[in-house]
């Protein structure tokens, strides 16, 4: 453990505008086990993290995505979990990569181990408070479109595009 | 060869979270604690809005601070010279804090013999706009070097947040901010936000900001 220590700490002040602050992430101190999930990452996963500004709130999402699928293993007696479908708003900030990458470690040596995540974005879907429909737009639109059923500038609210849930597994 | 089977899960992946901040939040009522989520991203100006910020309202309100600081206690300190009570959450380098951590720091403080509590969030734009911390309101600091169209670039923030401070105007002549073009896409995001310019240096519109919180607190208790 020791050398990585030693090259985590000398990242420090690396500054990140998306998340935290990167070694902390790999502090060896921190009594919440989660954290020293993503210290014993691979080395080559650690290289990955540092150049993909930090992805960290994947880790307690990651933890509370296994204990439900694990809830759901056992109430279903089922022998192995295959695959995963999670439905995720496009406004959360999730990237499939590092969720699937703490799942592997997460879920080592439980009956979900292996399973593969599948994950479908949830479009973003606003509601006029002029005329009251409800359209999907993009992200980027967000915050700079007026309603295209009848004009009104910028009195939305969203309906749709925050989620964070899991919709089935695959099991055997 | 067992088959694969298809089991439907439909639970949602931060009930927990969501859970914790609901049952914090009843207390919060209960013991009439009226508790503010500060978010921004780093250097925006948290720390010195809630200097000014105390020092126009500790003979009013007796007032509680939690600090989510990565890794230093420099702006636990600062709040406590004010002689205000501080708590310093270890956050080991989380980018946000979630309902469980605040309600530590609140236990921690005692928080019922407290009138207003203000949480210092991870300095960040995306991960605290995720997690609901249990707090009463939320509130948001957008400083003026950081530009306008922060709204288009964090639009999650934008949407959670009851209040929009605009800091830092007193640069404001500096840049090329745009006030108004922010406030249209503001109130796109989120009609019902407040929006507050104010400068924590020179304490311009500090005055409006406390009256905000003075009348939130009001209709809480
Ligand atoms: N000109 C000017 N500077 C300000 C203003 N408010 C804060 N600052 C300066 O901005 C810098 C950062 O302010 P802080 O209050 O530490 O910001 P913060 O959001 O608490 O920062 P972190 O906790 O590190 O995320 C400091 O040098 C402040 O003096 C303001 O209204 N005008
Ligand atoms: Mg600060
Ligand atoms: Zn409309």
């Amino acid at each position: 453990m020791f050398p990585y220590k030693a090259r985590l700490y000398s990242i420090q002040n690396v500054r990140i505008n998306t998340c935290a602050e990167p070694k902390l992430f790999l502090s060896f101190t921190n009594p919440v086990l989660s954290y020293n999930v993503a210290v014993k990452l691979e080395k080559k996963a650690l290289h990955k993290t540092i150049e993909k500004n930090y992805k960290m709130h994947e880790l307690p999402v990651t933890e509370s995505i296994l204990s439900i699928i694990l809830k759901h293993a056992e109430k279903n007696r089922v022998s192995r979990v295959v695959s995963i479908t999670l439905q995720i708003g496009e406004l959360s900030d999730l990237e499939d990569e590092w969720v699937q990458h703490y799942f592997d470690y997460l879920s080592k040596d439980t009956a979900a181990a292996g399973a593969r995540l599948k994950i479908e974005r949830i479009p973003v879907m606003v509601k006029c408070g002029n005329c009251g429909e409800t359209t999907e737009i993009s992200k980027e639109e967000l915050g700079s479109i007026n309603c295209p059923q009848c004009g009104t500038e910028g009195d939305f609210s969203l309906v749709s595009g925050r989620q964070y849930y899991i919709k089935e597994m695959e099991a055997i | 060869m067992d088959e694969i089977k298809l089991f439907e899960v439909k639970e949602d992946i931060l009930s927990d979270n969501d859970e914790a901040a609901r049952q914090l939040r009843d207390k919060l009522h209960r013991d009439k604690t009226f508790v503010i989520n500060l978010m921004s991203s780093p250097g925006a100006g948290k720390t010195t809005v809630l200097l000014k910020t105390i020092s126009e309202l500790k003979d009013e309100l007796k007032i509680g601070v939690i600090e989510a600081d990565i890794d230093s206690v420099v702006d636990a300190e600062k709040i406590r010279n004010t002689g205000i009570r501080a708590v310093q959450l270890r956050t080991g380098g989380f980018c946000h804090l979630d309902a469980s951590m605040v309600k530590t720091g609140l236990d921690g403080m005692g928080s019922e013999s407290f009138d207003l509590v203000f949480v210092e969030n991870v300095g960040n734009l995306v991960c605290p706009a995720e997690f609901d911390t249990g707090a009463i309101k939320n509130v948001m600091i957008l400083s003026v070097p950081e530009g306008d169209d922060k709204p288009m670039k964090y639009p999650l923030m934008f949407t959670k947040s009851d209040v929009l401070l605009i800091n830092k105007i007193d640069m404001m002549e500096l840049t090329d901010f745009d006030t108004k073009a922010l406030k249209q896409r503001v109130t796109q995001l989120n009609r019902d936000m407040t929006v507050i310019e104010i400068s924590a240096k020179t304490g311009l519109g500090i005055d409006k900001w406390a009256d905000w919180i003075r009348s939130a607190v009001r209709d809480f208790t």
